[in-house]
């Protein structure tokens, strides 16, 4: 069992953050380079809003828009897709709590690269998009990796959407998180201990991961 | 002929720029007070913001035209952009940071930068294990390495200490008599626009108010007492620099054959006596040039073959009883040479 769950956790988690990575990225590109300034605002809502809001309201919310009766999930059931109660859901549920968490450091650490490098890199000759991936993104890439770190250590350690969007399904949905909450409501003791002590050493990793890139970002300025 | 048209106004809310002035070939200087729009034109000659109104051209080639809507972004005006701080691309090399906008056709050399610049022993080193006026080095080199038909440098003197600002100086001069690519030297340091300037724009309130020579600028505004006569010079031998056939003694042997030093105007004594009983090693006779006076001190303009500047108190120019153009002598020790280090 603690392996099977330790298999998914990180199955899920790695998932998760792959599918946010890209979306992070394009709201921090709008947040930090955009002159619109109403796009610049429903990025801040959208990257703040799941920060805010409960994990199991989060889960409600993807419960009723991916359910057949739902907006996406009636469409999806008419293409004979399910998503309710599937790993997919479990990935979307993580995704989706671990989403600010990537995106902010996605955005203060692209906000922070001295804007005068880029001013240099312009005047030597490279083109806007040039100037942002080989100055901004090269001169960040510490917090950008941190980011997607800190997105992964989320996810690993996400229960409540989950529970409420794709159950606790053996095999399917019980992440290490679920997997505690079963052994604790069955009262296996065994598997327990074994469990936190996964999801301890698990979260000792990130951050220390997450402290070893931070201090290189300082370094490096 | 002029080299760089500029015509253009940009308003904001509480500053204008108006700015109708051409620049020809050599180092221009744009010599102005804090915010007096100095780097507000650098930035719009640069392309990194746009005139309201105007025209910009260089090299007959428009950058910036309102009435015929032509704005060419920065990286297509083959302008080098050197400003204040270094800013070196942190995460790479010094020799990345070089090649970032070199390309291969470009009709300079990198190798020949790297030489003339002695960067040799840089090139591995991260921006962050060299000193402040060694980036400011690769700054320029990285500028140079572009190939740009024209060099912006927005105060790129302004954060660093005497003997880099001297080393730097020396350095800019030598790339501007290999490759004499026009640079327009932005700076409010009267001492680094008569070192290096050929020609200076005074800039007041977002306007070009004066076109002069750059020793007519300590006449224009200088109240310090602490001026900097810098020169370039060339080494006669160990401790013996020439400076337009006078020969300066210094007091540490030297190898460079070219060199920048720097006289501070407070250790310059001036005297209006004949030479011939003064036990000094810099002693020179000549003529004095001009007398300015400022609230504390009064500065001595004298020509003793080059041009220097003293200050001297109120109180011993009037005893001295100095006239324009009397006959003075001239004198500084060796030991308050400032020589720059390479």
């Amino acid at each position: 069992m603690v392996i099977e769950s330790l298999i998914l956790t990180l199955e899920i988690a790695i998932i998760a953050t792959f599918i946010n990575i890209p979306i992070s990225f394009l709201c921090a590109v709008i947040a930090t380079r955009s002159n619109n300034e109403t796009a610049k605002f429903l990025i801040d809502i959208i990257v703040s809003l799941p920060l805010v809001l409960p994990p199991v309201v989060l889960g409600y919310f993807l419960l009723i828009t991916f359910s057949p009766s739902g907006l996406i999930g009636g469409m999806l059931d008419a293409l004979g897709f399910e998503i309710v109660f599937t790993k997919f859901a479990a990935v979307l549920a993580c995704a989706l709590v671990s989403f600010p968490l990537m995106s902010r450091a996605f955005i203060i650490s692209i906000q922070s690269v001295n804007k005068d490098l880029e001013k240099i890199a312009r005047s030597l000759g490279s083109s806007n998009i040039n100037t942002f991936f080989t100055i901004t993104i090269r001169e960040s890439k510490f917090g950008i990796s941190g980011g997607i770190l800190l997105g992964f250590a989320r996810a690993l350690g996400e229960f409540g959407a989950t529970i409420i969007f794709a159950g606790n399904i053996e095999g399917v949905s019980r992440t290490i998180p679920l997997a505690i909450f079963q052994s604790i409501q069955t009262g296996d003791d065994q598997n327990l201990t074994l469990l936190i002590l996964c999801s301890v050493i698990l979260g000792i990793l990130s951050v220390s991961i997450n402290n070893i890139l931070i201090q290189r970002s300082k370094k490096n300025k | 002929m002029s080299l760089i048209n500029i015509n253009i106004k940009k308003y904001y809310n509480n500053f204008g720029l108006t700015c109708d002035f051409s620049i020809s070939n050599g180092i221009t200087g744009i010599f102005g007070p804090s915010g007096s729009g100095k780097s507000t034109l650098l930035n719009a000659l640069a392309g990194f913001i746009k005139p309201d109104l105007g025209q910009i051209s260089i090299q007959s080639q428009s950058f910036f035209d309102s009435n015929k809507k032509i704005n060419i972004p920065p990286d297509k005006r083959n302008i080098g952009y050197v400003t204040q701080k270094a800013n070196l691309f942190p995460s790479m090399s010094v020799d990345e940071n070089i090649n970032y906008g070199y390309k291969k056709q470009n009709k300079i050399k990198l190798n020949r930068i790297i030489d003339i610049m002695n960067l040799n022993n840089l090139m591995e080193k991260l921006p962050g294990e060299i000193s402040g006026g060694q980036s400011q080095k690769v700054a320029i080199a990285r500028a140079l390495a572009s190939n740009p038909s024209v060099i912006l440098m927005d105060e790129p003197l302004s954060e660093l200490d005497l003997n880099s600002k001297l080393m730097i100086l020396d350095y800019l001069k030598k790339i501007h008599i290999e490759y004499k690519i026009p640079i327009i030297y932005v700076s409010h340091d009267i001492a680094e626009m008569i070192a290096i300037c050929d020609n200076v724009f005074l800039i007041n309130r977002g306007s070009i108010t004066k076109n002069i020579s750059p020793t007519e600028l300590i006449y224009e505004n200088s109240n310090e007492s602490d001026f900097q006569n810098i020169y370039s010079v060339v080494l006669d031998n160990e401790k013996n620099l020439k400076l337009n056939n006078q020969t300066i003694q210094i007091n540490e042997p030297v190898e460079n054959n070219h060199l920048t030093i720097m006289i501070p105007s407070s250790s310059v004594m001036v005297a209006n006596i004949e030479n011939n009983f003064l036990l000094s090693d810099n002693v020179f006779d000549g003529i004095l040039k001009n007398i300015v006076e400022f609230d504390s001190h009064i500065k001595l303009v004298c020509d003793v073959g080059f041009e220097i500047i003293a200050d001297i108190s109120k109180e011993y120019y009037q005893k001295s009883n100095m006239k324009l153009n009397d006959k003075i002598c001239v004198i500084f020790k060796s030991i308050s040479v400032v020589i720059s280090k390479s």
